[in-house]
């Protein structure tokens, strides 16, 4: 009985949680405002952040999928591709990053 | 007796884990746990990195959960997810790093209401209890 209630608790924290924080998305209540833009204010789209958003999604789906298709209840793992791909995403994006406040720093 | 006692303990912690469980998860959509900028950068702008470090423990967050759930033992963790778990980290303090190296990356800039994917927003609210 103890163990059920554990199960239903976790459940439903777990999933309280991610329901909490995906709504507070969707409404938005969490602030989401230049996500994909650059932070130099001038409303333009950022590639960096795109090719990341874009590698993030493409590798949680696979996992999910993953994870959905699992028999032996084995964590499945990444392989070295995708955290090559993830890494030279994140790469890129914190090299941008980084160019782009030592630009401004150099302007100032 | 013994027994008993270890019993009632077992019971009693894992209501008080079910409570304030329950209770971050009720502030949390009631707003008085304020998580308006939990993926905003100090100058309260929307950061890419944070974004995708709360997606990937939210993710391996339900995927062990849904693997203790099949086995009933906890799984070993996989180098390849951890490394994950660590790009994404270092990815996000070193852009915090780099934030921060900048006057204007902690200055909070005039900016509209928060917008969300669905373009509402929370309104009328002060800068309080901001989650950074």
């Amino acid at each position: 009985m103890l163990i059920r209630l554990l199960h239903l608790e976790a459940l439903g924290i777990l999933y309280g949680l991610v329901a909490a924080v995906v709504y507070q998305m969707f409404t938005g209540q969490i602030n989401l405002h230049g996500l994909l833009l650059h932070k130099d204010g001038s409303g333009r789209v950022s590639p960096e952040r795109i090719q990341l958003l874009v590698a993030t999604i493409a590798e949680i789906a696979r996992f999910l999928g993953a994870i959905g298709t699992t028999q032996n209840s084995v964590m499945p793992d990444i392989n070295t591709g995708w955290l090559y791909l993830l890494g030279g995403s994140s790469s890129v994006y914190v090299m941008g990053k980084a160019w782009k406040t030592w630009k401004a720093n150099r302007n100032h | 007796m013994v027994n008993s006692l270890a019993s009632w303990c077992s019971l009693l912690a894992c209501l008080f884990l079910a409570a304030v469980g329950f209770a971050v998860v009720v502030m949390i959509f009631t707003g008085r746990i304020d998580l308006r900028y939990l993926v905003s950068e100090a100058n309260h702008e929307a950061s890419m990195s944070r974004f995708q470090l709360l997606i990937f423990t939210f993710v391996i967050a339900i995927a062990l959960f849904r693997l203790v759930e099949l086995k009933n033992e906890f799984p070993e963790i996989p180098n390849g997810i951890l490394t994950l778990l660590g790009i994404s980290a270092s990815t996000y303090a070193v852009g915090k790093g780099i934030s921060y190296s900048d006057k204007e990356g902690i200055t909070p800039r005039d900016q509209p209401p928060p917008s969300g994917l669905l373009g509402g927003g929370r309104q009328g609210q002060g800068e309080e209890g901001q989650a950074h």
